[in-house]
C-alpha cells in the first residue's frame, strides 16, 4: 500500500495468521487424532500432539475400516472415490467441450434451444429433484452401478460456458485458415482447438476432479452395496455407527484420507487452479 | 458474441451435442418435470392410483409448522453462513493484498479448504466441538463456564454447522476477493492517497465501491452455497437435529422424500426450492450483464 | 496457374445489407490484381468469397472455367495469406507450412522437398523449428506466405497482409513480393487500402466502393484516366484538386461564379450549360506565367491566395484559396522557394491535363 507503517505491518500480519490459524487447525486437530490410540481420545482435554498409533491407525482403516460400520475398507473407498472422481471429471469435459464445439462453431436449426436447456440444469441441482431422478434411475435400473454413480453427473453447464467462452477468444482467421488447409471441423477439433485449448482443459479439470471427489448426495442415493461406497459419503456411516460411540481415531484417519487427494490437487497445481477458478466463474 | 466463421453440416452438429443433451433431459429435465407434475397430485402408499389435488401439497406444507421452521433455520443459516464468510475473507484479502510478496504464501495455506468436501468440513468441526472430548467445546467451557452440547441445543447445534460452512467457504471467497483488489488499478489508490484520503477512508470510498461486482457476485454464491451445497455438511453431522433446529429447506425435502416416502409435499417443496434457484440464477445473471458495461 | 472469373458476383447478408454487388471481371493467368478502396467498400468480402469463407449470394465464379461457388475453401485449390497471420500458436513454422500438405495425404517426402524449397525461397530455413510466438513480425508474415507458396496454388489470395507491419518492413516486403510474383508466375489477388501498395504492385487495380467496382484498369491508366469523380479523388497524393464549374456554348469552361477558366480544344456541344467538376492533379498546377506555346490554352487566369506551404524533402504542397473559398493544392519541385502566407499567385495547367466529370453523375466525360 501507499504508506509503509511498521504497525499497520504487524496487525495486517496478525491477521493473517489468525486466518491461517483458523483455517488449519481443524486439521491439525484431525491428524493428531489420527495418530493416537481410542482411550487417548476418550476425555476432555484430548492432546494437541501427535502420538505413535499413526501406523496402527491407518493400517486399520486403509485395510479393515471401521468394523462397527461394516468394515468396509477406507483403500476401496478411496479407490472407488477416485474412479468416480477422474470418470465424472474427464467426461464432463469431453462432453462440455464437443457441445460448446458444436455451439460455437456450427449454425443448426434448434442451436438455440440446446445452448438454453444446458443453461437450465445449473437451475436444477440434485438437491432440489432428488425423488424423481432417484425414479429414473430406479427405472433405467442405474441403482448400484458405475453408470449410475456417474454418467447422470457428467453433463456440465459451467464447463460448457467457459469452453464456450474461451472458443468464442480464438480468431476466426485460424478456423478460416484450416478450412484452406482443408481441414474439416472434426480435424480442426483435433488438431488447432483442443491443443489451444490445453490449459483451459488443465484448469477446469482441478475444479471437476474436486466436485466429483467431494460427491456426497448422489451416492448416498444411488449405492447401497459397499463395493461402490464413495469415502466422502462412506464417513458418514462411521460417525452414525449404531449404538457405539464414535471411533474417532480412526474416523479422522478417514478424514485425512478423505481431504488428501483434492487438497494435494489444489496445492500442487495452485496457479492453474486459482486461473480456473476465478474464471470459469466470470 | 457470436463467431462470424462456422461450419456447415446437416447431422454432425447434433451428434456433438447429443450426449449433453441426451443427458441433460433425462436426468434433469425430465425428473424436474415429474416433481412439477407430482407436486400437484396425491399419490398412495403403495403408488398404485393417484388423484389431482391441484395446490394442495402446496397449501399443506405451508401449513406445516415443521416447514415454516425450516424455511426459518435456512435463512438464519443462508444469512450468517454469508456474512461471516464474507466479512472474514474480505479482511483476509484486504490483508494478503497489503502485504505484497508475502501474498502468495498466505494464500498457499489460505485456498486449500476449497478442496476439503463439505461433509468433511462437518466432520471436522463435529469432532472439534464434541462435548465430551471436543477440544473446541472444552474452551468454551473453560473460558466462558456456558455448557456445549450440540446434541441437546438447538442453538448450538446451528451453531456448530454455522461455523463449519464458513470456515469451509472462506478460500473460495478469499480467491475472488483477493483477484478483485489485485484488478483495482494501483493509481488510483495512489492518487485517493494524494488527495489526502487515509487508509480506512481510501478503502471505503475508493476500494469497496470497485469491489462491488465481485462483492454481490459473492453474496449470490454464497447464498446458494449455504441453501444447496451444505445438505451434506448438515446431513452427516447434526441430520437435522435436534429437534429439527438445523433442518434446512433440502434436509427437509430429503427426508420427507427418502425418510417420509411422502411424494406429494416432497415434490411441492422441490418446486419451492427450484422457484428460489431460478430467482438467483436469475440475479446472477442479470448481474453479469451489468459487468460488462461496469 | 489459373484464369478467374467473376461474373456479376455479389453478397447479401441474412439482415438484407448489400456489401457488394455484381462485380464482372476476369483476372489472367499470372496476373497480379489489387484491389483497393476505402474501408467497407467490399473488397475483402471479395476476396473471402474467392476463398470460400464467405458465401456467394449472387453471381458466379469461375477458376479455370469452373464454377466453385460451392466449392470448400479446401477444395478450390487457393492459398491465403491474413491480415494477422492466422499462424496456428501451438505448432512450429515447419507444422504450419506442412499441415495443409499433411491434410491433403502428400508423401513425407514431397512435403519436406516443397517445405525446404519455399524455406530457401523465403529465408526460412533457420526458423522452421521455432514457434510462432518466438518470430518478428516481418518474420511471421514470411512464414504465412510460405505456408501459401507449399501448397503450389492455382490462386493466392492476400488480404492486407502488410498492414500490421512498420512502415520500413513494409517496403521492404512488398519488394519482395513483387520479386515472389514474378518468380511464381501465379495469380495473385490482392486486398489492400492503402494506395501505395496499389500502385506499385499490381499488373492492374480494381477500385471498390460501395460494394462495386468503379474502375479496373492498370495502375497508370487509373492516375491518368480515372473513369469517374471517386477514383479521381481516391489514388493520388494529395488528392486531385476539384473545382465546380460548368460548360459554356462555346467551349469555355467556367467557373461557378462566372469566370471562364479554359478554352477546351474541341467544345464538347450536347455538355452546353452543363455542371461540371474539374479535376486538376497537383503537379499539373504551375505558377503563371507557362511559356509562350501553352499560353493560349492555357487556364485563364486562376487567382488564388496561399495559405501555408509543406515542404517534404523532395516535393514542396502549396495549400491556396481561391476566390470562392474553394481550396487547391499544387506540387513543386524540392526546390522551389516558399510561398508567403497570403501571397496572391496565377496558376495555370495544360488543358490536356485536365479531368472533366459530370457534376450529377461523377462519370469522366
Amino acid at each position: 500500500m501507499v504508506e509503509n507503517r511498521p504497525l499497520a505491518r504487524a496487525l495486517t500480519h496478525f491477521a493473517l495468521i489468525m486466518g491461517v490459524f483458523f483455517l488449519c487447525f481443524p486439521v491439525w486437530m484431525a491428524v493428531v487424532a489420527s495418530t493416537h490410540p481410542a482411550d487417548a481420545l476418550s476425555r476432555a482435554p484430548i492432546p494437541l500432539w501427535f502420538g505413535n498409533q499413526a501406523w496402527e491407525n491407518y493400517s486399520t482403516v486403509l485395510s479393515g475400516g471401521i468394523a462397527a460400520a461394516g468394515g468396509v475398507p477406507v483403500g476401496q473407498m478411496l479407490w472407488n472415490s477416485a474412479i468416480m472422481a477422474l470418470a465424472v471429471s474427464f467426461g464432463k469435459i469431453a462432453i462440455s467441450l464437443l457441445s460448446a464445439f458444436a455451439v460455437v462453431y456450427f449454425r443448426f436449426p434448434l442451436r438455440m434451444v440446446f445452448f438454453w436447456m444446458i443453461f437450465i440444469t445449473l437451475m436444477l441441482p440434485v438437491e432440489v429433484r432428488i425423488l424423481p431422478t432417484y425414479d429414473v434411475m430406479v427405472n433405467l435400473q442405474l441403482l448400484n452401478t458405475w453408470g449410475g454413480l456417474i454418467v447422470p453427473l457428467v453433463a456440465s453447464a459451467t464447463a460448457t460456458f467457459l469452453f464456450r467462452q474461451f472458443f468464442l477468444t480464438i480468431p476466426d482467421e485460424l478456423v478460416e485458415a484450416a478450412r484452406i488447409d482443408r481441414a474439416g471441423p472434426m480435424r480442426f477439433f483435433w488438431d488447432i482447438l483442443l491443443p489451444l485449448s490445453r490449459t483451459n482443459i488443465a484448469a477446469i479439470f482441478i475444479i471437476l476432479f474436486i466436485f466429483g471427489w467431494n460427491q456426497y448426495l448422489w451416492p448416498l442415493i444411488i449405492t447401497t452395496d459397499e463395493s461402490l461406497y464413495t469415502v466422502v459419503m462412506g464417513i458418514r456411516r462411521m460417525m452414525n455407527a449404531g449404538e457405539a460411540l464414535p471411533v474417532w481415531n480412526l474416523i479422522m484417519a478417514t478424514a485425512v484420507l478423505a481431504m488428501l487427494p483434492p487438497v494435494m490437487v489444489v496445492l500442487a497445481m495452485q496457479r492453474l487452479f486459482v486461473k480456473g477458478l476465478v474464471e470459469s466463474e466470470k | 458474441m457470436e463467431k462470424r466463421v462456422f461450419f456447415r453440416d446437416p447431422v454432425l452438429p447434433y451428434l456433438l451435442v447429443a450426449p449433453q443433451i441426451v443427458i441433460t433431459v433425462v436426468f434433469f429435465l425430465w425428473p424436474s418435470y415429474q416433481a412439477l407434475e407430482s407436486a400437484l397430485y396425491v399419490e398412495d402408499a403403495f403408488g398404485f392410483s393417484r388423484q389431482f389435488v391441484g395446490l394442495d401439497n402446496f397449501r399443506a406444507i405451508f401449513a406445516d409448522k415443521v416447514y415454516l421452521r425450516a424455511f426459518g433455520v435456512t435463512l438464519v443459516f443462508g444469512l450468517s453462513v454469508t456474512v461471516l464468510t464474507m466479512a472474514l475473507s474480505l479482511g483476509l484479502a484486504v490483508a494478503a493484498d497489503r502485504v505484497l510478496r508475502a501474498s502468495t504464501a498466505y494464500r498457499t495455506f489460505l485456498i486449500w479448504p476449497y478442496a476439503v468436501a463439505p461433509a468433511i468440513a462437518g466432520v471436522l468441526w463435529y469432532f472439534m466441538m464434541n462435548p465430551t472430548i471436543g477440544i473446541v467445546a472444552y474452551w468454551i467451557e473453560a473460558l466462558s463456564g456456558t455448557e456445549w452440547n450440540h446434541y441437546v441445543n438447538g442453538n448450538q447445534a446451528l451453531i456448530l454447522v454455522i461455523i463449519a460452512a464458513t470456515w469451509k467457504q472462506i478460500s473460495y471467497n478469499f480467491l475472488f476477493f483477493l483477484a478483485g483488489l489485485q484488478s483495482i488499478p494501483r493509481a488510483l489508490v495512489e492518487a485517493a492517497a494524494i488527495d489526502r484520503a487515509g487508509p480506512a477512508r481510501r478503502f471505503w470510498t475508493i476500494i469497496f465501491p470497485l469491489l462491488a461486482p465481485t462483492t454481490f457476485f459473492l453474496l449470490v454464491v454464497n447464498l446458494v452455497y449455504a441453501f444447496f451445497d451444505t445438505f451434506s455438511l448438515i446431513d452427516a453431522t447434526t441430520n437435522g437435529g435436534p429437534a429439527n433446529a438445523t433442518s434446512t429447506l433440502v434436509v427437509k425435502v430429503y427426508q420427507s422424500g427418502f425418510v417420509g416416502q411422502d411424494y406429494g409435499a416432497s415434490a411441492a417443496q422441490s418446486v419451492v426450492l427450484m422457484v428460489i434457484v431460478m430467482a438467483m440464477t436469475v440475479l446472477q445473471f442479470r448481474y453479469i450483464d451489468r459487468r460488462v458495461n461496469y | 496457374m489459373a484464369q478467374l472469373e467473376l461474373n456479376g458476383l455479389g453478397k447479401t447478408y441474412a439482415g438484407g445489407v448489400r456489401a457488394v454487388r455484381d462485380i464482372h471481371a476476369v483476372v489472367e493467368d499470372g496476373e497480379f490484381v489489387v484491389l483497393v478502396g476505402p474501408s467497407g467498400c467490399g473488397k475483402s468480402t471479395i476476396l473471402r468469397m474467392i476463398a470460400g469463407l464467405e458465401t456467394i449470394t449472387e453471381g458466379e465464379l469461375r477458376i479455370d472455367g469452373i464454377r466453385v461457388n460451392e466449392t470448400e475453401p479446401g477444395a478450390r485449390d487457393i492459398a491465403m495469406v491474413f491480415q494477422n497471420y492466422a499462424l496456428y500458436p501451438h505448432m512450429s513454422v515447419r507444422g504450419n507450412m506442412e499441415y495443409g500438405l499433411r491434410n491433403e495425404g502428400r508423401p513425407r517426402a514431397e512435403i519436406n522437398q516443397r517445405i525446404d524449397e519455399a524455406a530457401r525461397m523465403l529465408q526460412l530455413t533457420a526458423l522452421l523449428d521455432r514457434q510462432p510466438r518466438q518470430l518478428s513480425g516481418g518474420q511471421r508474415q514470411r512464414v504465412a506466405m510460405g505456408r501459401a507458396i507449399v501448397r503450389n496454388p492455382k490462386v493466392f489470395l492476400f488480404d492486407e497482409p502488410l498492414s500490421n507491419l512498420d512502415a520500413k518492413l513494409r517496403t521492404q516486403l512488398r519488394a519482395e513480393l513483387k520479386a515472389l510474383h514474378r518468380k511464381l508466375g501465379a495469380t495473385f489477388i490482392y486486398v489492400t487500402h492503402d494506395q501505395v501498395e496499389a500502385m506499385s504492385l499490381a499488373d492492374r487495380i480494381a477500385i471498390l466502393n460501395g460494394g462495386e467496382i468503379q474502375q479496373l484498369a492498370a495502375p497508370l491508366d487509373i492516375y491518368r484516366r480515372p473513369a469517374n469523380r471517386f477514383v479521381a479523388e481516391f489514388i493520388g497524393n494529395p488528392a486531385m484538386n476539384i473545382l465546380e464549374g460548368h460548360m459554356s456554348d462555346d467551349g469555355w469552361v467556367l467557373m461557378d461564379q462566372g469566370q471562364p477558366l479554359l478554352r477546351l480544344p474541341s467544345p464538347i456541344a450536347d455538355r452546353a450549360g452543363q455542371p461540371l467538376a474539374i479535376g486538376i492533379r497537383p503537379e499539373h498546377l504551375h505558377p503563371a506565367p507557362l511559356g509562350e506555346g501553352q499560353q493560349t490554352h492555357a487556364l485563364a487566369s486562376l487567382q488564388v491566395k496561399v495559405d501555408f506551404t509543406e515542404h517534404l524533402g523532395a516535393d514542396c504542397i502549396v495549400h491556396a484559396r481561391l476566390e470562392n473559398g474553394a481550396t487547391v493544392a499544387l506540387r513543386l519541385g524540392g526546390n522551389a522557394r516558399a510561398i508567403a502566407a497570403d501571397s496572391p499567385l496565377s496558376l495555370c495547367a495544360d488543358p490536356a491535363d485536365l479531368h472533366l466529370f459530370d457534376r450529377q453523375s461523377g462519370q469522366r466525360i
